[in-house]
């Protein structure tokens, strides 16, 4: 972790600041994890940063600052997938009964199996994942920065794991069937 | 294609894939919100907007209804005949300030009359245009229903001559 907690002042300003240039992009990689877009988590991360901003006077030093931006920028984001959600519904209830239009190839060449598995996570097991497996955050930390108690951290991360071994074999699942079919009616007979 | 042995270095790698160059990236430079932003301020402003709004409508309601009885949207106009009708009927001893109003250019026209009959009238109207604040010239009132009885303006000295 990029902190301590003796190394922040709640209140000031220079540190505030450091904190921003410390946390930054390790947040925003967060948010990217759960949100799958870099835009959006930009965004985000924006609002989460002003709100931290607002709370820095009141911040306690009970806990890694930067894990505690970590918890105010996943609720953001939560937030934000909350409303992305239902403009998606609006979306789709505008769009019955016309054609979906194919997806862009751009798009697809560039598809990362596990990282679009994550996406289908809910926003913080996603979340845990991120901070475990690329920030390498201790339980006690994923719990702050989560807003969960420290002993639930170990199975949200089994249930993660879990929900994303379901997710991508699911798909490999589907492959392996194909290939197999296929293999099947190579070995048939042809009398 | 994912090694299910070692399912949690995949995903290491694969967040390492995708994620490590967003983590290289430049980070944009730190500017401070203003100090008490948020929906607290934002109720307080749409508030204070919301008394401002009606204040300046009172305030039209009342330049309008001002317009409306003296007959002219210059404010400087309104100042002027209230103080002249004030000083007429103080002077006559008569009550009707909003008729006296609202027949403003009579009262102007009174003293222009009497103004051009005796110079003892004449110094009394410099007199009435010395108290006043703002001087402006003379706007012709609309045409309207003339107020009948007594002159609202006594010709005599006004409390402005007084040495």
């Amino acid at each position: 972790m990029a902190d301590s907690r003796q190394e922040f002042r709640p209140g000031s300003e220079e540190d505030f600041e450091r904190l921003y240039r410390l946390a930054y992009n390790r947040v925003l990689v967060t948010l990217v994890g759960v949100l799958g877009d870099l835009a959006a988590a930009e965004d985000c991360l924006q609002d989460a940063f002003e709100s931290a901003y607002r709370g820095w006077p009141k911040w306690r030093g009970d806990a890694p600052a930067e894990a505690w931006l970590h918890r105010i920028a996943i609720n953001e984001a939560i937030s934000y997938q909350r409303y992305s959600r239902l403009r998606e519904v609006g979306k789709v209830i505008a769009r019955i009964g016309r054609p979906v239009p194919p997806p862009d190839p751009g798009t697809i060449a560039e598809r990362h199996d596990l990282f679009d598995a994550l996406r289908k996570l809910p926003a913080r097991q996603a979340a845990a994942i991120v901070l475990r497996y690329h920030h390498g955050y201790t339980n006690r930390e994923i719990a702050t920065a989560l807003g969960i108690p420290e002993p639930t951290v170990a199975s949200r991360l089994v249930a993660a794991r879990a929900r994303l071994r379901l997710v991508l074999g699911d798909d490999h699942l589907r492959r392996g069937h194909v290939e197999m079919v296929t293999l099947a009616e190579d070995r048939v007979p042809s009398d | 294609m994912i090694d299910w042995r070692d399912f949690e270095g995949q995903i290491k790698r694969e967040l390492k894939g995708v994620l490590g160059p967003i983590e290289l990236g430049s980070i944009p430079a730190w500017r401070a919100p203003a100090r008490g932003r948020g929906a607290r301020t934002a109720l307080g402003v749409k508030a204070v907007t919301g008394l401002a709004v009606v204040a300046l409508a009172g305030a039209g309601a009342t330049a309008a209804g001002a317009a409306a009885l003296t007959g002219s949207t210059n404010p400087s106009d309104w100042g002027q005949q209230a103080a002249a009708c004030r000083q007429s009927l103080r002077a006559s001893g008569m009550n009707g300030f909003t008729s006296c109003l609202q027949s403003g250019g009579g009262a102007r026209q009174t003293r222009t009359h009497t103004a051009t009959q005796s110079p003892t009238a004449h110094s009394g109207g410099q007199g009435d245009r010395d108290t006043r604040p703002t001087p402006s010239p003379f706007i012709a009132p609309p045409v309207g229903p003339t107020v009948g009885g007594p002159p609202l303006i006594s010709p005599g000295p006004g409390p402005g001559t007084s040495h």
